[in-house]
């Protein structure tokens, strides 16, 4: 009965496929519903859903969903279960067997087989192609939003997908198909109402190609996420570190610009109107940070820059301006103390600047925290004025988060050689 | 019987005595009086003692002056008045005391250390000269931790903070003393608290230019707690010994209250707030007080070890905190620490 029901929609699929576009969606919808799961995690001692996301079959016993779903089932199972419902409400348990916290995927095994499961696309869609993601937002129904594939989103690491058309909160997880049916993304986040960014399939493909059997285990999951973290970091240090950091003219002040292309750069500028100061600023950062859980996001890398003159301020009032201004600068990613250790500080007043110039002197502020669970990754703050003029200060700042022991010394010292002042 | 008549200063000190052996004695501005009070506000004759009928009682008469007598808060009428030995009689602006030989005369005591800093405070010339330190003082934080935008009124609103907190606490120690019946001299508690006001200012000051080289921001702001607390408590002990006369434990047990409530507890949240990276805030100080001549600097080869250094501790930091973690094998709570995201770019939300 039920493949003859499965024939019938195959046939009024392959007969719409010429056919409106709103027919196209109702039936990629009603085609695959039965490969649509609801992903619940469910808080133990209450009972209650504490977050809710989206899921696909890939295979007979596999869903496909984000890490961002579950990641309270993977970093606190004793606290929560995770379930699937299925179309006809009915719940499945099952069990983590893989994650990818860089590409925000995980693999969830279900004991009893699943009656459908989702072809993955081979072929990445051309750009402008109609495509369909299907989830269940706010906890509405499942249902489908149709948008356009827009390609992989520029410069972005992790890479990812950029679909005009809406995700919603609760769809994360869900997969978006071709008119054929066959998974081109999973949704994973939303930058406005219909800016939506999916992980593209490649990325789900390697997950479910990886020995990931070996690596079950609560334990190893942290193991195993460092080291995705890891190599992300190094992916990034040598995007960072590719080219010679090109001094650019900043104010009366040299400063390196935009260092790799997964970063990128904002400006403002402030006149001395009322203060007496004028502030110009540059702040980049790759937009994209990766959250390991709610207290934990990472692979964050930000550097920021202000000059400050003034032709009416004495030195010791523009430096007192300049330490009031930016009192209570903060690391740029989130970390709970469960996560990480107290920060670690080293101040000073230093040379930086090239050796072979005369070098500029500035008031060095340095700070690191080691992940706890995620171990051999670090959080590094920096903080430095330039004290050495009269009329101006270099306010500077970095922030690399989820970050090597040696890459984190190797960009502070890059940095420090960067800051100076125009030989005259 | 003898009857003994002392000129009693400040409600307190007798500035002179002499005894009769009368039963009957005038006090009065007329030389001829028994015992002569040379002020303008008394009565060429004013009073009338004798002694009592009771052993150790007097009847006071006022001879119908212009100003009156009061005996203590009362009043005297023109009927004779019965006091007992002791008494303190107040006639134009003099206090007298009347005693029998029965009481006796204490020795005099010697001037305390504390008593003459308390005669030094009380001179108005000294109080303003305080004062004026204080404001210089003052004037010149607002001065240099402001920007351009700084306006006269803004400047002295921000002054008369200060001189108001001032002027309350002399206040509150001048009301205690009266409260108690000792010294009352509004002047001398303003003295005190502006030198308090001075001495902690100047401390944070020095300590900023000082510990600027020391790098150590969280020890600079509790040495600076701690000096400021040691300069209070000294303050408040010099106000109570002047305005009260609370005994010595009682009153270590209320500057240690006052220590604890006013120090301890921000002591507390500084060290917690370090701990926790909440209260971070490491350029807090001053960023250079004076010339950068006097300040060392490293080169970036020992600053990029001192860095090193870090990333090691901070590494050892999370190994014990591994360890108890295990050792409790309760998973801790993850208690988010930071606030949003600072970074320029517009933030995705995650869809979930």
């Amino acid at each position: 009965m039920r493949d003859l029901l499965r024939n019938s929609l195959m046939l009024a699929l392959l007969a719409v496929c010429s056919a409106g576009s709103a027919e196209t969606s109702q039936d990629v919808f009603t085609a695959k519903r039965e490969a649509l799961y609801q992903v619940r995690v469910l808080d133990k001692a209450s009972g209650d859903r504490s977050s809710l996301g989206s899921g696909f079959a890939v295979s007979e016993h596999i869903v496909a969903t984000n890490y961002h779903v579950i990641s309270s089932y993977v970093t606190s199972p004793e606290r929560v279960r995770v379930e699937l419902v299925d179309n006809q409400q009915a719940t499945h348990n099952v069990e983590i067997i893989a994650v990818d916290v860089v590409n925000d995927l995980a693999l969830l095994r279900s004991s009893a087989a699943l009656p459908q499961y989702l072809q993955l696309a081979r072929q990445e869609p051309t750009q402008g192609t109609v495509i369909y993601a299907l989830g269940n937002p706010f906890d509405l129904g499942m249902s489908v939003t149709q948008g356009i594939y827009n390609g992989i989103r520029e410069h972005s690491l992790p890479p990812r997908i950029h679909y005009s058309g809406p995700v919603n909160s609760g769809m994360s997880g869900g997969p978006s198909v071709n008119a054929a049916g066959e998974v081109v993304g999973i949704n994973v986040a939303t930058a406005n109402n219909s800016v939506g960014f999916l992980v593209p399939v490649a990325q789900l493909a390697a997950l479910l190609q990886q020995d990931w059997r070996s690596a079950m285990g609560k334990p190893e999951f942290a193991k195993l996420m460092a080291a995705q973290l890891l190599e992300l970091q190094s992916t990034y240090m040598s995007q960072l570190t590719r080219n010679d950091w090109q001094a650019e003219e900043f104010g009366g002040a040299l400063v390196p610009g935009q260092l790799a292309p997964f970063v990128t750069c904002w400006g403002r500028s402030e006149e001395p109107d009322k203060t007496g100061v004028t502030i110009i600023s540059r702040g980049c950062s790759n937009g994209q940070q990766v959250q390991v859980k709610n207290s934990l996001t990472t692979a964050f890398v930000e550097y920021e820059f202000s000059y400050l003159s003034t032709s009416v301020l004495s030195q010791v009032r523009l430096f007192n301006f300049a330490a009031a201004r930016f009192r209570g600068a903060r690391p740029g990613n989130r970390a709970g103390s469960a996560d990480v250790s107290n920060f670690e500080c080293a101040e000073d007043h230093v040379q930086t600047g090239l050796p072979e110039l005369d070098p500029g002197r500035a008031r060095v502020f340095f700070c690191t925290r080691a992940y706890l669970k995620l171990e051999g990754l670090y959080d590094a703050f920096f903080v430095s004025f330039s004290v050495d003029q009269e009329d101006r200060v270099l306010f500077s700042h970095f922030t690399l988060a989820g970050f090597s022991r040696d890459n984190t010394l190797e960009f502070l010292d890059r940095f420090l050689r960067s800051l100076r002042w125009p030989s005259s | 019987m003898a009857i003994i008549v002392e000129l009693v200063a400040n409600d307190e000190h007798t500035v002179a005595l002499r005894s009769f052996d009368a039963d009957s004695i005038s006090i009065g501005r007329s030389l001829d009086n028994d015992f002569v009070v040379t002020d303008p506000y008394v009565d060429p004759y004013h009073l009338r003692v004798s002694a009592g009928e009771t052993p150790a009682t007097f009847l006071i008469e006022d001879r119908d002056t212009l100003n009156g007598s009061r005996l203590g808060r009362r009043r005297l009428g023109s009927e004779p008045q019965a006091a007992r030995s002791g008494c303190t009689l107040h006639i134009g602006k003099t206090s007298v005391r009347i005693s029998d030989s029965s009481s006796s005369v204490e020795p005099a005591q010697e001037l305390t250390a504390v008593d003459s800093f308390y005669d030094w405070a009380a001179s108005s010339l000294v109080c303003m000269g305080v004062l004026a330190a204080v404001l210089l003082h003052a004037s010149f934080n607002v001065y240099i931790s402001s920007d351009a935008s700084l306006q006269p009124a803004q400047y002295f609103e921000k002054l008369t903070n200060p001189m108001g907190t001032l002027m309350v606490t002399a206040a509150f120690w001048a009301i205690v003393g009266r409260f108690v019946k000792r010294r009352v001299n509004f002047v001398a508690h303003l003295t005190i608290a502006a030198l308090t006001q001075f001495i902690v200012l100047a401390l944070a000051m020095l300590l900023s230019i000082v510990m600027v080289n020391l790098n150590q921001v969280t020890l600079l702001s509790l040495l600076s707690f701690l000096a400021r607390g040691v300069v209070f408590v000294a303050s408040i002990e010099l106000h109570l010994r002047l305005a009260t006369n609370v005994i010595p434990r009682r009153r270590l047990v209320f500057e240690m209250l006052v220590l604890v409530v006013m120090f301890i507890y921000p002591i507390y949240k500084q060290v917690d707030g370090a701990s926790q990276f909440r209260a971070f805030a490491p350029y807090n100080s001053t960023l250079l007080p004076l010339p950068l001549q006097f300040y060392n600097t490293s080169t970036m080869d020992d600053f990029m070890a001192r860095a090193a250094e870090t990333l090691t501790e901070a590494q050892q930091l999370a190994s014990e905190k591994r360890e108890a973690a295990l050792q409790e094998d309760v998973p801790q709570e993850a208690v988010p620490q930071e606030d949003a995201p600072r970074g320029a770019a517009p933030n995705e939300q995650s869809g979930d």
